[in-house]
This record gives structure tokens, sequence and C-alpha cells, in this order.
């Protein structure tokens, strides 16, 4: 056959060619990604002699060939990456961006993911699309002081305007393809019919966001949109246009209009919202004290909701990323109230948030269900909460440094700093922790994570009391004072 | 609990529970049912029991009842969501539920020459209750007699997707095996027989060798005859998300302007292209195939070709001589020039998917591209195409079927159709069919003697063969007549003259106004369970509560029972064949069933035995294997590849490991891919289509007489009619009562799936209540008919009433559509939703329908009749 004749004697400069193509295509995507910071950084600013000689080479290059890269493609992301246009000086910006990603990544990727991109059922994608088109920075920024009471979202009150600014300055530097600009009237109502609204809701809603809008927590894919920490922060136009444009690349579907999961009508969406509004005014758990013992198995629960995404179901914890709490050491040496503290007001610094929104009773039903959990060879360890190491400062950190900075980081700022142990120096640890805890906690090590002993014969180390006081009160100079 | 105790017991309390109601109407309140159990609440693990696409569902219950649906988030497949049809599943179970056994008073008796002459009518008058035993003992003594008299091929089934696998095993059993007919069908046949024997031609064996997320990593998707967003909506949004996120370029071929061609042009109208083609397919293929070796030659896979396909050179050859885009403007009904951009694309898509290894073209069809006279050379046509441009064989491009039934893929699987057997062979495969005798305890012999029988023309054949008195008695099993062409000149005289036994749910479903005993069946949900084949070849469970409407049965217990009485009937053991016991539960164990289907499955290209050496290993049993991998895709013939959920793309050696496999790079004996070329020529149009149009107008013109017509007419990629073109532009009641000026099609309406469930779904049922005809605005100015207005449909075999629809602004909902001039198209699954009353039902689409068949699939085709439109 002819063709297979061309096909032999194709020549080899052309494959070649091909070649150079492919690989500058793969280099033109890497490529994007610097470019949309570029580009991200100041729309005026023109790119650098340089970046506009690689640009013009990279995008000129497949189209002598009849074969490349797709020029659609290219000018997408190109578009997209002019969108989230902010008006500062290059260099300020780019930082804040930096900020807000290494801000996102120990605070709320744990739940978000990594790039933000969520996962159904436990939590929402917000690197999407459409979110970011709809969502003021406002929107985002009450969300994160406020959190999302009843679940696992808490309240940030901890982080600084400076810092949740970081935050909303790296959503919007992720690269969207497509970018849509939403506008949302937060002032418009829509007024309805709440019982209409409820039947709605039943059939078109409630099989994802569960009943009553209780979103994960009844284990559907959608998130809690009865609860009233988000009715409070997005508005009725919020909501409609979220039914118009549904969320690309998640679950969630527009339900207005002819793409959609239903085409519902401006009527039933004002339905719709005016029975969620009516959901708002609902007393949702209380937060009186509670004396009596916890329930374990509704503490599992709780603990499934509020915790698991950490410390992972069971608690058993993942290394460099959460400690291991249904540890036999550490179940022995913690008392209930070092949880209740732990869990009251977190680890700041950490992604272990305080949890001022937890009710007592939640609190006793999480730590009835740790103590429930089984654990084998049961010790018994007492601790004493006051008394105080008085060591050497200077040769405790030295001894740090040698004996525990390798795992805990080299002030002890833990997983942030990219090692595998807790931050055992950071200001919410040591507020909790007695100096017994420490000592105990060296002694006795936690027994199947590499937390190992280190004061005694089957240790890492054989330390003496005295290198445990200087390391204990080396520790407790990290402390900020009051 | 022994058999013979267990039925009469439930005989007594379906007289206990006084089924005096025996009224159609639908009962009034909520939950009128009883039901068997009152169990606590559980969350029960499902596969949706609508489309093909399979998602995983969760079916929540309370005190035993069904209460809601919900998307398991969890389900590689949908990941936590679910279309409307999906969500709404949950209100059609408790409603218009048959609940015991009804025997029509004046029964048709084929043996004795009598016919029915209440057939056809709603009145409740008609029948008399009966007990489960005495219904089942007159059932199995009729079928036996009538096997006897007039051999097993008299009586024919037509089955459905909608069983359980293992149900559609145990039919397949029953009618080759112990009545020793060739004669079964299944709804199937009008669904995607088309690709299945286009596969068998192409690639050596059935189903798609893709798996859904090749989407993710497609260079280029392209949907044939197919509008996704209406018929496979979980697969579309995966599409459209993919599309949002990285700009692919997006192909529809359909006439008509659907939601997934606006969609994915709302993502990025440059590169998302629309072939609005009327019957145009085989041509538009060869066309691309021109241009792209002629313009892209880099494009053109030479290596694979030369080593992995015969049969090349000729296609290569002939479409080079016919296939010029200018040249066949006329077959295509696309300018040239669309072609060439898509041909570009096409291309570019090629060659970066085969540099990398990973990507290309995704070709994905639905129903609509099956369902023609040529739907067969449709699939080889696209299999050609994609196998030029090297776009198979490697993750990210392929061909891929996507099927209408949630389980049409297991009665491909486990061959219950005419002539098949279980795993991809055919019954004229005298080793395969001697290995399934032993597995089915059925003596050789008998087996061999089915082969020799025939049931021409396969469904719609069966259905003639009954007019012509060769088919004596037929079994509906959870499959509606209404979905064959031509209801009203050959299904339903056909149905009224056999005796006819259905298994139904529904009071009013339109199966009974033909039946002689009804069976009232539980539907999904509230059965046992099974698995469901889903279109990517994963096995997923539908286990269900175990808790029917008080008085029905699940259809494999019903097989069960059947198959025992009449094997006894005709002198064979029938505990060997059926070797199965009810439980305590009172239902029998389809787990049981699924094992010894996983055990017969060894050896084959379908080899599933791989879960079984699982459960050997670690004591799981299957059910909570697949249940735990949310799936497996078949093959599965080792222990480790089960382990992993099966083999997610077939051929070319993408399997895993697997010691013995039955073939090479692809299934047939050759190991390659065979490219048949596929012509179209409309040189003799007029003369064979005037040929075909006696068929469903002369009464004693019977399409399996004249095969020769339809080879003719598929060879010639022609359409069963020609409308009368001339005539359009005439204001309505001008066009001369002979003339037929308009396509006319029948396909699907997002809300709804065919015509049973979602029609009784309060939601649905609301959202489209009402038929539609979608018309095109100039065409509705020059007939002088309004958006909203009810006018008749008319062909030359029967009508139906309409309303029409005119675009995205119509009154008349969903107004998600536009077609082309000159074209018209309904949703069949209206057919019954004014009622099923022949008196009173108005909109049954088929009733209009041409009967004219692929000459090798079977499928009919209800894409392209000619109509004429006129006021009530």
């Amino acid at each position: 056959m002819v063709e297979s004749g061309d096909n032999k004697s194709a020549p080899k400069g052309k494959t070649y060619k091909a070649f150079i193509v492919f690989y500058a295509a793969l280099f033109l995507l890497a490529f994007v990604g610097l470019l949309v910071f570029a580009l991200t950084v100041n729309r005026s600013k023109q790119p650098t002699p340089s970046d506009e000689k690689k640009t013009t080479a990279e995008v000129s290059a497949p189209s002598d060939q009849s074969f490349g890269i797709s020029e659609a493609s290219t000018t997408t992301v190109y578009q997209a990456a002019v969108e989230p246009v902010v008006p500062v000086t290059k260099e300020k910006h780019f930082e804040k961006i930096k900020r807000g990603e290494s801000l996102f990544n120990a605070n709320c990727s744990a739940c978000h993911q990594l790039g933000a991109v969520g996962k159904v059922g436990f939590a929402p994608n917000i690197r999407n699309r459409d979110f970011l088109g709809l969502a003021s920075d406002d929107f985002i920024k009450r969300t994160i002081s406020g959190g999302r009471p009843g679940t696992s979202m808490p309240p940030r009150p901890d982080l600084t305007d400076h810092q949740i600014d970081g935050i909303v300055a790296y959503l919007r530097s992720l690269p969207v393809a497509n970018p849509v600009v939403i506008h949302v009237d937060p002032h418009k109502r829509f007024p309805g019919n709440a019982v209409e609204g409820k039947a709605a809701y039943d059939i078109f809603c409630g099989s994802c966001h569960g009943e009553e809008g209780r979103g994960y927590s009844e284990g559907g894919s959608g998130p809690g949109i009865g609860l009233p920490g988000f009715l409070e922060t997005a508005s009725d136009d919020y909501i409609y246009q979220t039914l118009k444009y549904g969320r690309v690349g998640t679950p969630m579907k527009p339900f207005i209009g002819p793409q959609g999961v239903a085409n519902l009508s401006e009527g039933e969406v004002a339905d719709i919202i005016t029975y969620l509004r009516s959901l708002q005014t609902v007393e949702k758990g209380a937060t009186a004290t509670f004396a009596g013992a916890g329930d374990p198995l509704s503490g599992e629960e709780q603990f499934n909701i509020n915790c698991s995404a950490c410390h992972q179901l069971g608690g058993t914890g993942k290394i460099g990323f959460a400690p291991s709490i249904r540890n036999r050491d550490f179940l022995a040496i913690a008392t209930n109230d070092f949880i209740r503290q732990t869990v009251r007001k977190g680890r700041q610094g950490t992604a272990m948030v305080a949890r001022p929104d937890l009710s007592e009773k939640v609190m006793a039903d999480i730590i009835a269900y740790l103590r429930a959990l089984p654990v084998a060879n049961d010790v018994q360890i007492s601790v004493d909460p006051y008394t105080i190491f008085n060591g050497n400062k200077v040769a405790g950190k030295d001894k740090f440094t040698i004996f525990c900075a390798s795992c805990h980081g080299p002030e002890g700022q833990g997983y942030m700093a990219g090692v595998s142990g807790p931050g055992i120096g950071l200001e919410g640890f040591l507020s909790a922790a007695s100096d017994d805890y420490i000592y105990q906690t060296l002694k006795q090590g936690r027994v199947g994570t590499p937390m190992k002993p280190f004061i005694g014969p089957k240790g890492v180390a054989n330390l003496t009391d005295e290198d445990v006081y200087d390391i204990t009160t080396y520790l407790r100079s990290l402390q900020i004072p009051n | 609990m022994k058999r013979r105790s267990f039925i009469k017991y439930s005989a007594a309390t379906a007289a206990l529970t006084g089924v005096t109601k025996t009224g159609w109407a639908v009962p009034a309140g909520e939950n009128p049912y009883e039901l068997e159990k009152n169990d606590a609440e559980t969350d029960i693990l499902s596969a949706c029991p609508y489309c093909g696409v399979g998602c995983g569902t969760i079916i929540k219950t309370r005190n035993g009842r069904i209460t809601n649906i919900v998307p398991d988030k969890d389900h590689p497949t949908n990941k936590g969501l679910q279309c409307i049809k999906g969500l709404t599943s949950a209100e059609a179970i408790y409603v218009n539920r048959l609940n015991t056994p009804l025997i029509r008073k004046d029964m048709s008796d084929p043996l004795r020459g009598k016919v029915s002459q209440t057939k056809g009518s709603y009145d409740p008058k008609l029948f008399r209750e009966a007990s489960w035993e005495e219904a089942e003992e007159l059932v199995s003594e009729r079928i036996a007699e009538i096997a006897l008299e007039t051999g097993g091929n008299s009586v024919g089934l037509y089955g459905s997707g909608q069983l359980s696998l293992e149900g559609q095993y145990l039919e397949n059993i029953f009618m080759k095996g112990v009545l020793g007919s060739n004669t079964i069908e299944a709804n199937a046949r009008m669904c995607m027989t088309s690709a299945v024997t286009g596969y068998f031609k192409s690639l050596g064996s059935d189903t798609p060798p893709t798996s859904y997320e090749d989407i993710e990593l497609a260079d280029m998707i392209t949907f044939w005859g197919h509008n996704s967003r209406g018929a496979h909506p979980i697969l579309y949004w995966r599409v459209a998300d993919y599309k949002s996120k990285t700009n692919i370029p997006t192909l529809v071929v359909d006439p008509r302007r659907t939601g997934t061609v606006m969609g994915l042009e709302d993502i990025n109208r440059f590169n998302s292209f629309h072939f609005p083609t009327i019957n145009g397919d085989i041509s538009i293929h060869n066309a691309l195939a021109w241009a792209i070796m002629d313009r892209y030659p880099d494009a053109v896979a030479w290596d694979f070709l030369k080593n992995y396909t015969a049969g090349w050179e000729k296609y290569v050859d002939e479409v080079k001589k016919g296939y010029r885009p200018e040249d066949v403007e006329d077959r295509t009904k696309i300018p040239a020039a669309e072609i060439y951009k898509v041909a570009k694309v096409w291309a570019e898509a090629s060659i970066k998917g085969r540099r990398r290894g990973s990507g290309g073209v995704l070709s994905i069809w639905g129903i609509g591209y099956n369902q023609h006279l040529h739907g067969q050379h449709n699939t080889m046509g696209l299999v050609n195409l994609m196998a030029l441009t090297g776009n198979i064989g490697r993750p990210g491009c392929g061909p891929h079927s996507q099927t209408g039934q949630p389980n049409a893929m297991g009665e491909r699987l486990t061959g219950g159709l005419t002539g098949r057997l279980p795993f991809n062979e055919g019954i004229k495969n005298v080793k395969h069919r001697n290995r399934m005798a032993t597995h089915w305890g059925i003596p050789e012999a008998r087996l061999a003697q089915v082969a020799e029988l025939s049931n021409t023309g396969m469904a719609v054949g069966m259905m003639e063969r009954a007019l012509k008195g060769e088919v004596n008695a037929m079994f509906l099993i959870y499959a509606t007549h209404i979905d064959l062409p031509d209801s009203y000149n050959l299904v339903r005289p056909a149905l009224t003259k056999t005796f006819t036994v259905v298994q139904e749910i529904y009071r009013d479903a339109p199966n009974n106004l033909y039946a002689d005993v009804i069976l009232p069946a539980a539907t999904w949900g509230e059965w046992v369970g099974g698995i469901y084949v889903q279109s990517e070849r994963r096995l997923f469970v539908t286990d269900g509560t175990a808790n029917p409407v008080k008085g029905c049965r699940p259809d494999m217990d019903m097989v069960i029972d059947k198959g025992k009485m009449i094997a006894e009937k005709l002198g064979l053991d029938g505990d060997k064949i059926f070797p199965y016991e009810r439980k305590a539960n009172g239902f029998f164990d389809p787990e049981e069933v699924f094992r010894d289907f996983l055990l017969a499955s060894k050896g084959t290209d379908a080899d599933l035995s791989g879960i079984l050496d699982v459960e050997k290993e670690t004591g799981k049993s299957p059910y909570q294997q697949i249940r735990e991998l949310r799936g497996i895709q078949w093959p599965a013939p080792t222990a480790a590849i089960a382990r992993a959920g099966g083999t997610k793309r077939r051929y070319m050696g993408q399997e895993e490991y697997w010691p013995g496999k039955p073939y090479a790079e692809f299934r047939h004996k050759d190991g390659k891919l065979h490219i048949h070329m596929c012509h179209q020529d409309y040189t003799n149009y007029k003369e064979i289509t005037d040929e075909l149009s006696k068929a469903g107008t002369d009464p004693d013109y019977y399409m399996i007489d004249h095969y020769d017509v339809l080879v003719k007419a598929r060879d010639a990629g022609l359409t069963p009619e020609l409308p009368n073109f001339d005539q359009l532009g005439k204001k309505v009641g001008e066009c001369s009562k002979d003339k037929y000026p308009f396509w006319w099609a029948t396909g699907v309406v997002y809300e709804h799936f065919h015509t049973a469930k979602t029609i009784r779904a309060g939601t649905t049922k609301k959202l489209v209540p009402e038929m539609y005809v979608e018309m095109h605005p100039d065409d509705a100015a020059e007939l002088g008919v309004k958006d909203g207005q009810w006018v008749k449909i008319v062909t030359r075999r029967g009508d139906l009433e309409a309303r029409v629809s005119i675009g995205l602004d119509s009154v008349v909902k969903p107004a998600r559509n536009t077609v082309p001039k000159g074209f018209l198209f309904s949703p069949w699954n209206l057919s019954v939703a004014d009622s099923a009353d022949p008196k009173k039902n108005k909109w049954l689409a088929n009733g209009t329908t041409h009967r004219a068949f692929d000459p090798v699939s079977g499928q009919a085709d209800f894409k392209k009749c000619a109509a004429r439109v006129e006021l009530i």
C-alpha cells in the first residue's frame, strides 16, 4: 500500500520535530503555572522581557505544526490566569499568596484537601469555579472566622484578619478554567411558602444535604445548608445563584435551567429558600454544661464528625499529621480534663482548632468514646499536675536539638516543620501539659508510634532525670508569657 | 420451610389479607400496602433501578419500608450525584401494586384454536383472583402441554434488562434447557444488540473495552446519536465537568440541538461541534476517515492497522474511492468544511493520545445510534474510524456504547437472547454448549437440538411468528410490550393469540391487557437482591429489603418455581437443574445462583472465577467483595484481579496478568480487530423503502419472509421509510392522506425512564406530564399550529396525540431541545401516561413506529418514520 510506504519512509526529522513539539507542549503546561502568578500579580504590568520571549516562543511553537497542543486550551488557561487580579505591587501580593498557601495547608487542608479541591461528603470543593465566582471575599472571611457550628468547620477567632486575607488571596490565585463572574445581590429577598419549600427541599435537596439541611452528619454527599452558620453567611441570592450555576466538578449540579438535575421555577426556588430560612431560627444544640457520664455511641458519631478528619477513624492518627489518640500510653497519661481542655482550646498554630462550640454533653460523649476504645495491655500511670521542674534552659536546648528536634522540629513546631512528631513547643500543648505529663511521656513513650521511651534501658536514649528537667525547662521557655 | 407448605402458607395469607379491592384504580391513601416484615431502619447498598450508567444508590428504609434514595458518595461512577429519576425512584414503589395472582376468565388457548374475546380490555371483572398455587399450576400445565404438542420453540419469552443477573441466567436455563426453546428475547434487543453484534464482528466479543474513567483521560469526546444529558445525565455531567476543566473538544452527532449540544457549547462554543445529521452516521465516519487520511496522514495509525487488524486495506481503499466529504454531503447532511474541522481536532487528539500512551478520542454512543436498520454497521463504521486513528487499546480512548437498561449488560453476559449462551458465546459453539449443559444439569443432546431451532427476526420475528401461529405461548417478564414497534398491527394482535403469562408489578400495566395469567412480582429494592452489570462491565449489587408487598414474589423465585414444575412435567430432573431451596425468609438466595454463575464462567473471556478464589482465601462472600469494592468489572479471572476490582480495560494487553487468557490482542481467533467496510448508498432508496412500507400496512406481509429486503436496506444504510418531502410547507389538513412529509423520531426525555415507574412517581410525573412533539418554528408556521396546541401525528401504521413544543421557550415542558426543519420528535416515555386503557390511551408512541429491523442485530428502527401532522 502506498500509505504504509509513506509511513515507513517518513523522514526522521519529522518525528524529531514532533517530539520537540510534544516536549514544548509539556513545558508549556508547566510554564502556565508560572504564568498564572506572573499575570495575577499585575495585569497592567507587562511580563519581563525574558518572560515575554518565552511566552511567544512557546505559544507559537505548536502553531507552525498541524498538530500541537490545542490553542484553545492554552488561551483559556491564560484567560483564567487573568481573572483574579488585585492591583498591588508584585512582590507584596506574591508573598501574600505564599503566606496564604502555607496558612491554608496548615489550617484548612486537613478537610478541604491540598489545593482546596474538597472531598465529597466531607468538605466542599472551594477551588471551584462557581464557588469562587459566587462567594465574595467577605463571605469567605466570615466563614473562616465564624466557622460552621454543628459541623467540623470550627470558628477561628484566633486567625488574624491579616492571616485570613492571605488565605483568601491564595484561594483567589488558584487557576480555574473557564471562570465565571456571578453577580450576587445580598439584599434581594425571595419570599415564598415554607411548607411548599419543605416538600420541594425533601425531593430535590434532601437526598444529598440531609433532613433539614443537616449535611454530612446525615451521611449524604452535600454540606449542611440548613445549619445556622451557613444561613447567616449566605444571602438569599447566594442560594439562588448556587441553584442556577451549580458547582462544576462536584455533585452539585444546576437546579435552574435546562442543564440541571431539575428545572425549578423561581417560585419553587423562593419556597426552598424560605424553608431554609425557617430552619435558621430553630435553636440547634444546647451548649449548657453537662454533668452526667458520656455516651460512647453518640461519642463515636461526634468523634467521626469532628475529629476523625485528622485523627482518623478510630483515633489511630497519622504520622506527621495528627497524633494517635487511641494510644494506650496517651490514654493512660492524659486525664479527661486534659482532653477536654485540648478540645476546648485547641492547639494554637496547628490544624487542631479550638472548639468552644461543642456542648459539654458532646465533649463528655467523645471522651467516653475514647475511653471505651479497646487497648491491649492496659497500663496505669499517674501524673502529678503540680510539680515544676527547674532545669537548665540552655543545656535543655542542646539536648532538645539532639534528641527531639529531628522529629518535633528545631523549636518544637511539629508537623508544620515537615517532621513526623506533633508540635510540643507550641503554646497550646504546653499550656495543657504539666511538667510531669512530659516526664511520663518520655518515660513511657507512645507504644505503636515513632515516640519511643527516652528514659530507661528500652528507649531511644537513656536520658537521666536531669536531662528531662533541662528539656522541660527549655520547652517552657518557648511558651509565650501570659 | 418446605416448598409445598410455603405455597400453602402464602396462599393462606393472600386469602387472609383479603385482596378484595380488585379495581384498576390507584388505591387512595399513602402506603396502603401491607408488608411481610416490620424491620428496623437500615441503609441498603444498591445500583439505581434506571439507566445503564449504574449509579451507586443507598436505599433508606424505615420499618422495613423503602422511604428514600440517597446517592452513594463512595461509588466511583456517580461520586455522590444522582439525577432526578434516581433521586425520586422510591416514589414509584408502593403505588398501584398488584398483590394477588389473577387469571383471565376467557383465556386464549392456541392448541384448541381459541382466541380470547376479552383481551385488550381493562375491566377487572374479566379476571378472577387465584392463589399462587393455582396460578402456577395452571401456567406449568399449559406451558408443558404446548411444549409437548408444538415443540419448545413455540414458547417465547420476552425478558428484561431490569431483572437481576441471577434471574436472567435462570430464565435462559429455563427456556433453552428445560423447554428446549430458542425463542428467548429481551428488551435488550430494542436497546443494545446493534452494539453487541457490532462488537462481535469488530472486536470478537461483546461490550465496551472502556471504563468511565476514560472520560477524565480523553483528549476529545464524541457522542453519537446520544443525548447523554437526557438519557445518561451522570455521564454527561462528568464530560461537561471535564470539559470545563480542560477545554477538550467535543462532538455531538444528533439531528436535534439537544441539551447535550447546548450544554457543551455553553462551556466553550469554539470547540464544541454538532453534526445535525439524519441517518448519515456511516457516511460521516467514512468522510472523517477520508479527511484524516488526506489532510492529516500523521494521525493514521498504520502500525496498529498492520499488526493488529484484518481487512484494513479494503477499508482504506474504498473510503478513498467513495467518501470525499464534498461528495457525500447528500448523505452526511454536513457541509464538507465542518467535516474537515472535526477531522483536524480528531487528528490532533489521536496524535496526542498516541504519543502520551494515554488519551485520544473517546466515542460514546447511546440507544438512538443502535436503533437503526443499519445499527450493527453504525457500530462497525465507528470502530473502523477509531481503529484507523489508533484510538483503541489504551486508557482514555476507545468505543463506548452506553446501555439503556440498568442490567442490559447482564442480559448480554448471561446470553438471554436467541442463539446465545452465557459468557459471549453462541449456542453453535459445541465445546462451550456442552460445558454449559454440564453446568446446567441438562442433557447435551437437548441443547444441541435447541441450537438447530431458529427464531428468525428475533424480537419482531417472535411476534410475527406468533401471528403466523408458530409461537403459541409467551412470557413477559419485567418488560413491557409497548417498547416493541408497530404495536397495533403486530405486537398486540400477537399477544391476543398466544397464551400469555405476565409477571407484573402494577395494576394498570399495559401487559395486563393481554395477559391470560398475571403473577404479581416484587420489584427492585424490595426483592432479596442480585447483581446488575453497568455499561463499563461493572458488576454491582442491588440489595433489597427482602420485604416485598405482601403477596408478591421476586421474579427469580418465580423462574425457579415454574422451572422445577415444568421440568418434572417434561421428564427432566428439576431439582438437579435448579438445585436451590427457599431460605428461612421465604425466598431463594440469589447469591447461591451467583456462585454457580461465577463457577460456570471459568475459562471464558468473561471469566469471573477469581471472585470465588478470593472467597476461598478470605471467606468474604462474592456479594460482600463486590459491596466493599463498589463493584467488580468483568473479567476477573484471578484472585489478584478480583481483589483489584476486576479489569478496567480490555484488549491490546490492557488486562492484568491472566494465565490461560483465551484470546490474544482481540477476541477473534486470529487475535486481530476485524475491519469491515460499511457503505451508505442512496441509489435505490425509494424502491427499497416502498417495499418496506408494506410492513404494518399489508397484513400478509411479514418482515421475516423478506430478509433480502432488510439486507439490501442495511447494506445501503437506508431508513425504513422516506418522507414525501415535496409535501412539506402545506397547511395542516391540506396534505393528502397518503402522504407523510415529516421525519418522525421517538426517544427519551430526561425526567423519565421508560414507561412504567417514573410516570407513577409524583415528582417526575409532575415535571413532564404530557406527550409532546418537538417541532421547528417554521414548520409550525407553515402548518398553522401553535406552541402548546394538541395535534395528531399520523404514520402509515397508526397515530398518536401530542402537544406541539417549539423551542426553548415552549409552554410545554421540558422545552430543552430544538429540532431541524422537517423533523419531529416525541418521547416514548409518556406512551401510557394518559391511561393504559386502549379506549383512553392516545399517546402510544409505538402504535406508529415501523417494524423494520437490522437483519443481524434484530433491533428495530424507531428513529426515522415518515409522518403527517393533523388536527384533532
